[in-house]
């Protein structure tokens, strides 16, 4: 159970005007795994470490209906490209991993899974053209060009990859009367051909970062009941074989590879409880060795993950190439010193010190408890723009509701909580933090 | 929807039935042999006959309280229809039959949790083969089955399988094969399948890339007529295909305008019988063609087609980030033109 703790808070002799509290992040070496999840109660892109920890929320998306975010991590690892639909349809956007930067690639409603060329000029994505079709488009990132269209809009296809080398897209589609196949043309459409046999339904997902294979799932567009399961194949199409054997009627869905290729991460339900074979359960994010084996829950540092069943369509990117934030920009930041993003700038107030799950949302601090964190906010409208997560720490978790837990039950896995803390000292989990 | 300029002249190399939209799930039929006799058809809620030139429509049922009637397919000597009850509210079709002028209606099968579609007599006429849905868990997985005309002998012909949908048996002329359309078959969107009387030693007729559907005999059994959007992805056109799986030959022109659905050969061999809808205007009727494409002609404008409820089957996972709901689905109803034996 959640120590239910109510005292009082007096502000610090700093009067501040506004506090907000979150964890203290960092950008850390290796390389994140940026995921989709609505634990705040609205679809945010987030990012974390292989271990689970770390994890910052990127965006601070109005909330929408569609639960297909998807984000992807740029080749130097600084950006992340997402589709967002906010009511019509989705559009592609890039972000600034840290948050800012926020900016619209596409404004057609329709335009979705974008994915970076090897040299982050480009996004290749879907985007419904023509006969209401997704075709395979590419636009560039710096927004100065209009989207090319390479495959027909007489089938579908959907889910483009580079490859490493950037000459070549792998892609899902129906061309020719399959429920789903995994196709490679080169980067200008041409020299289009079918590499996976019908039966499979086969969806690509990823290529290897040494560019000899092709990761995949199976059972695209069909119904739960099939189960999906990842698979690798050659660039030829030869050498097909299936990784981390999926138990019947559960899910592996979205595989990514580590930057290096040693690793896969993907989303799977197989660890679920409340799954039946006709619908999807619960998802996790694991992993597996790029041979299959070591198959890793990684979901308990994951904290809620399994149990709101959101954390969502993993995408393994690599390490940033530029400097990572350290505690001197953290101290930068509590100065309210603008940031290179303009309007943006990064304040974080320490308050006191304590752990974040001694409170609950809507709870006072105590006067001694230091929280240490960092929100991202614009002065302007003094609104958060991203960048602010919840704290880490240990509480007892059930299903889907701590409030499960048996009496008496100690923490069994650390929990992520959603925390903004007001100058009046309040615990807030809504998203949307107010500055007073 | 809209012509498309780019796609018109498209060879069938490039054709497509992109997303299988506003597919009509019709029952299939093999048109027996015999001198042209009457046209069987559905206008709202009721089957009608006329003769092939549109005259002296006659109204075999009258049904009530919202039930629907639906899916009629003639008796080898024309002498029977067999048809599809649908009462509301879920409208699970039942199977009927009943003679040419709508006398004697009587109860085939009612298979309670099951929707009854598409039957069709054998060419003896001692057995309906038909196609047995159920839903289940947000699919509606279709099974072909048979039962003798007596109502008894039910036999189930092919599995039931959650990503499949096996639909419109129709026994060849002469017996000896099955033809179905089947939806999602070893991966594959949509395609004409053959096999043999009892079901087994199915095999896929037409290549994938036609995503051909809605299969009919003609009555000399040598060739089968089906729909597909293989050029156009909002409109249908009428294609014939040899039983050997050689000479496929378009019959209707979409006109960038018209969904044909629904061939029916007329007994003699020597026209079809289809179901056209003006997509811009929204106007539908029932026309024929000469067998080699040639005099389509207007026989009967639809006033109300029937008001059957659709089976939408969407295939896309709602997992799909940005995708809305794709319409990969089969739409079911319509007017569904079936050219019997004179008697």
């Amino acid at each position: 159970m959640l120590m239910t703790l109510s005292r009082r808070f007096t502000a610090p002799a700093a009067a501040i005007a506004f506090i907000l509290t979150c964890s203290l992040f960092a950008i850390a070496q290796n390389g994140k795994i940026v995921f989709t999840s609505d634990r705040s109660g609205s679809w945010q892109i987030y990012t974390m470490n292989l271990d689970g920890r770390d994890q910052f929320q990127v965006t601070n998306l109005a909330p929408t209906d569609d639960d297909g975010l998807f984000a992807s991590i740029s080749p130097d690892g600084k950006q992340i490209a997402f589709n967002y639909n906010a009511g019509d349809g989705p559009d592609l956007f890039v972000i600034n991993s840290d948050g800012t930067g926020l900016r619209r690639l596409s404004d057609d409603q329709s335009s979705f899974w974008p994915r970076w060329s090897p040299d982050g000029k480009r996004l290749v994505f879907s985007t419904f053209a023509g006969l209401r079709s997704a075709v395979i488009a590419t636009i560039p990132t710096d927004g100065s060009g209009k989207r090319k269209l390479l495959t027909t809009d007489l089938w579908e296809s959907v889910g483009g990859i580079y490859t490493p080398n950037g000459k070549q897209i792998v892609f899902g589609s129906q061309m020719g009367g399959f429920v789903s196949a995994v196709w490679i043309m080169n980067a200008d459409g041409s020299h289009q051909r079918r590499l996976t046999p019908a039966a499979l339904r086969g969806q690509p997902w990823g290529v290897s970062p040494d560019g000899r294979h092709i990761l995949g799932y199976s059972n695209q567009d069909s119904p739960p009941a099939l189960g999906n399961g990842i698979f690798v194949v050659n660039l030829d199409g030869t050498g097909r074989k299936r990784l981390a054997g999926s138990p019947q009627f559960h899910h592996d869905l979205y595989p990514s590879y580590s930057p290096d290729g040693s690793k896969i991460a993907f989303m799977s339900d197989r660890f679920s409880t409340d799954i039946d074979p006709f619908t999807y359960g619960t998802f996790d994010i694991l992993t597996i060795n790029a041979d299959g084996t070591n198959l890793q829950d990684v979901a308990p540092a994951v904290g809620s993950c399994p149990f709101d069943g959101n954390c969502v369509t993993p995408f393994w990117g690599p390490s940033p190439s530029g400097p990572e934030l350290t505690e001197a920009s953290v101290t930068r930041a509590t100065t309210g010193a603008p940031s290179e993003a303009g309007s943006t700038r990064n304040l974080s107030i320490p308050v006191s010190e304590g752990k974040p799950s001694d409170y609950l949302p809507g709870e006072e601090l105590l006067p001694d408890v230091l929280v240490r964190g960092l929100c991202v906010v614009d002065l302007s409208t003094k609104k958060l723009t991203g960048g602010c997560v919840g704290s880490m720490g240990l509480h007892c978790v059930g299903k889907r509701d701590p409030a499960n837990c048996p009496a008496g039950q100690s923490a069994r896995r650390p929990e992520w909580l959603q925390l903004c803390v007001y100058a009046r000292g309040y615990v807030d989990g809504a998203r949307s933090c107010s500055v007073l | 929807m809209r012509p498309d300029s780019k796609i018109k002249g498209c060879t069938l190399q490039c054709c497509a039935i992109l997303l299988m939209a506003f597919v009509s799930a019709l029952p299939a039929h093999a048109t027996f042999p015999g001198k042209n006799g009457r046209i069987a058809f559905v206008e709202g809620p009721d089957i009608f006959t006329m003769n092939p030139d549109g005259s002296d429509v006659r109204q075999l049922t009258a049904s009530t309280g919202g039930d629907l009637a639906t899916w009629p397919n003639w008796s080898p000597d024309g002498k029977q229809l067999v048809f599809s009850h649908a009462p509301a509210p879920d409208f699970f079709g039942q199977l009927w039959l009943m003679n040419a002028d709508g006398s004697n209606q009587r109860l085939l099968l009612n298979d309670p949790g099951f929707d009854l579609e598409a039957p069709g007599f054998s060419a003896d006429g001692r057995q309906i083969v038909f196609t047995r849905c159920q839903p289940f868990h947000n699919e509606f997985p279709c099974a072909i089955y048979r039962i003798q005309s007596d109502g008894t002998g039910l036999t189930q012909m092919t599995p039931f399988r959650i990503e499949l949908e096996d639909f419109e048996p129709a026994y060849s002329p002469d017996g000896n094969t099955l033809a179905i359309e089947s939806f999602g078959r070893g991966g594959i969107l949509g395609a004409l399948y053959l096999g043999n009387p009892d079901g087994s030693a199915i095999h896929r007729l037409t290549p994938a890339i036609l995503g051909a559907y809605r299969p009919d005999w003609s009555p000399d059994g040598q060739t089968l007529a089906f729909a597909t959007h293989c050029c156009n992805p909002d409109l249908a056109s009428i294609f014939s295909i040899r039983r050997d799986g050689r000479r496929v030959r378009r019959i209707t022109s979409d006109g960038g305008t018209f969904n044909d659905f629904g061939a029916s050969w007329s007994p003699q061999g020597d026209a079809l019988a289809f179901w056209r809808v003006n997509v811009f205007d929204g106007s539908s009727g029932i026309w024929i063609i000469s067998a080699d494409g040639s005099h389509a002609k207007l026989i009967r404008k639809i006033a109300a087609p029937s008001p059957r409820p659709q089976r939408l089957k969407p295939r896309r996972l709602q997992l799909h980030p940005g995708a809305p709901p794709i319409p990969t689905q089969i739409e079911e109803g319509g007017t569904l033109p079936r050219w019997g034996v004179a008697q």
